[in-house]
């Protein structure tokens, strides 16, 4: 049963990301400066996650805001023992197109993972993306869809309209309607385009792999085949091998869609070695 | 194998299309963001997924068109 509870409970969660991340409340990012001691004045930039990111091959990510600094370190501790909870549980910037996917037919959205290969495609851009800096360019804010939904939510509707230019305009087109309410699940930017997902994700992979991570397993006692989760799975990641159900570890952002519409309960969330699992590692 | 490592090349050609496009703000004064230069940026990504999008279409009317072939012999 695919409970109503369980949306309550994701859009509530999101609505509390957007008053944690987004100005003008930007709450997270208050209650960090404030343990830091510092005192300027919040918005999404303060905690910048991209820019430390694009640095890690660098040697600068130390030299980036401190509050950024801390945000993108306490994310990617998270997400190797416990996987991108931030994009399943409070990343607005991913939900707002994949609830408004929701709403097309499905008939009229594409399934990039039919026909690419998903995975190779968004480390290779994570890659590129921290690549760039050694030739000495900048991609985190021309493809920062964070940063078009604060424009969004801070400036267009205060009439700054001229925000939205050159780079900017183009992610908010690909985010919004490209690989977002046009693909199906609407998280076609998570899965190709955003650094921080992919990472939380490569972390979580790490974790895993030494044997200190919870992640989605799927019991193939109880696994009857139906398919049922790889319709709800916003982020391709879920798929049917050989009557088998298989969550990639790579692309699972932990919404919980797929186990709570299992009628089986084949789906849980702990350790491997508590349950018989399918799930493949790569 | 070969698939798998085929699919690596993907994320190669990813990882390139990345940089190519992060070149255009290299320019001076370029920032990646504002488009004061005209939008520079714009260009070299559309080319990258204009090149992507046609590679995908020819894809998929070749499996198209193979799905269709394999219906007339059954």
């Amino acid at each position: 049963m695919h409970s109503i509870e369980h949306h309550y409970k994701r859009i509530l969660g999101y609505i509390i990301g957007l008053s944690l991340f987004f100005g003008p409340m930007a709450l997270f990012q208050r209650g960090l400066l404030f343990l830091l001691g510092q005192t300027y004045e919040p918005t999404i930039h303060t905690l910048c996650l991209r820019i430390p990111i694009e640095h890690i091959l660098t040697g600068r990510f130390w030299a980036m805001g401190l509050v950024s600094v801390v945000g993108t370190l306490l994310l990617l501790v998270v997400a190797f023992f416990c996987g991108p909870l931030f994009c399943g549980k409070c990343c607005p910037a991913g939900a707002l197109p994949e609830y408004l996917a929701k709403l097309l037919p499905r008939r009229g959205q594409i399934e990039w993972g039919r026909y690419l290969p998903l995975t190779a495609l968004r480390y290779g851009f994570l890659l590129g993306f921290m690549l760039s800096p050694l030739v000495g360019s900048v991609l985190a804010c021309s493809y920062c869809n964070f940063f078009v939904l604060d424009l969004f939510i801070n400036y267009v509707f205060w009439g700054y309209a001229v925000a939205f230019s050159s780079s900017l305009l183009l992610t908010f087109i690909l985010w919004f309607f490209v690989f977002g309410i046009f693909t199906k699940g609407g998280r076609g930017f998570c899965n190709f385009f955003c650094p921080v997902g992919a990472l939380q994700n490569f972390c979580h992979y790490l974790g895993d792999h030494f044997g200190l991570a919870n992640k989605l397993m799927i019991d193939g006692d109880k696994c009857v085949g139906c398919g049922k989760c790889t319709k709800v799975c916003p982020m391709e990641a879920v798929k049917i091998t050989n009557g088998q159900a298989e969550c990639s570890i790579h692309h699972c952002i932990l919404c919980f869609e797929c186990e709570e519409i299992c009628p089986t309960q084949a789906i849980s969330y702990g350790k491997e070695s508590k349950v018989k699992t399918h799930a493949p590692k790569s | 194998m070969l698939p798998k490592a085929k699919e690596w090349y993907w994320g190669l050609g990813a990882t390139g299309a990345t940089i190519f496009t992060s070149a255009f703000s290299t320019g001076p004064g370029c920032n990646g963001v504002c488009g004061a230069c005209g939008g520079t940026c714009i260009g070299g990504l559309s080319a990258g997924l204009g090149l992507a999008g046609l590679y995908c279409y020819r894809k998929f009317k070749r499996q198209e068109s193979v799905q269709a072939g394999g219906a007339d012999e059954q």
